[in-house]
């Protein structure tokens, strides 16, 4: 079974769970995917999913590191 | 008064020797005195000339001698004030070098505080950028914005995973 960890600032709806966890599964129809969520409002926005290794980080947070870190 | 001839003769006679006597036993040895002393006196008086002449000599061999002597002490002053304007540059050279090695140090020493400085400065502008742009973030985004910015990343989600 394959953790998808799903963290965000504030909680997604069920619109937004059920859009994720489709579009998920369309992309690995082999696995057997389970979504973990976990709320962590210090991203300030937006998400940070983690599967398998592999992390998306698209949060407020990241972005703010990254111009940190350009500065 | 008759002039008795016999009497003249013996009376010339007697005179001779006494004048013979007189020279042999008195002019004679008064002469030699006399020529001895005078000899005498030449000795003395051209020994003293030598002496006068030595002492010319000595004289000048003294004058030459104290030229001599005034010179090389004069030389020598020389010599000594040279090397001390020499020893007091090489001190004062060094001393100049000393002091802008120091200078130099100095400032290279000021200019990494600097670096330093400027970039504690900076990690601290940059920490309080950040720290700003999280606040105004904070509150710039509210619940309508926060749905906005999951449904727009959802579909990037899912194509990078």
């Amino acid at each position: 079974m394959l953790q998808i960890t799903i963290a965000s600032a504030v909680a997604l709806s069920d619109e937004q769970k059920k859009k994720l966890e489709t579009g998920m599964q369309k992309k690995h129809p082999q696995e057997e995917l389970s979504f973990v969520y976990q709320l962590q409002p210090q991203l300030l926005g937006g998400l940070s999913v983690s599967m398998a290794g592999k992390l998306y980080d698209a949060s407020v947070r990241a972005r703010l590191n990254q111009l940190a870190a350009k500065l | 008064m008759e002039i008795q001839l016999t009497q003249i003769i013996f009376q010339i006679i007697n005179f001779g020797v006494v004048l013979g006597a007189l020279t042999y036993f008195v002019y004679k040895p008064v002469l030699k005195l006399l020529n001895d002393r005078r000899e005498k006196v030449a000795a003395a008086a051209a020994a003293a000339g030598e002496v006068m002449q030595e002492k010319e000599e000595l004289e000048r061999v003294r004058e030459k001698t104290l030229v001599k002597a005034s010179q090389k002490a004069k030389k020598i002053e020389d010599d000594a004030k040279r090397e001390a304007r020499e020893q007091a540059k090489a001190i004062l050279d060094q001393a100049k070098a000393e002091m802008t090695a120091r200078e130099n140090k100095f400032n290279a020493e000021l200019t990494k505080m600097k670096k330093e400085e400027l970039k504690k400065n900076e990690a601290m502008i940059k920490q309080a950028a950040v720290l700003m742009a999280e606040k105004v973030l904070g509150q710039a985004i509210d619940a309508k914005k926060h749905q906005k910015l999951i449904d727009e990343q959802i579909d990037q989600v899912i194509e990078s995973l």
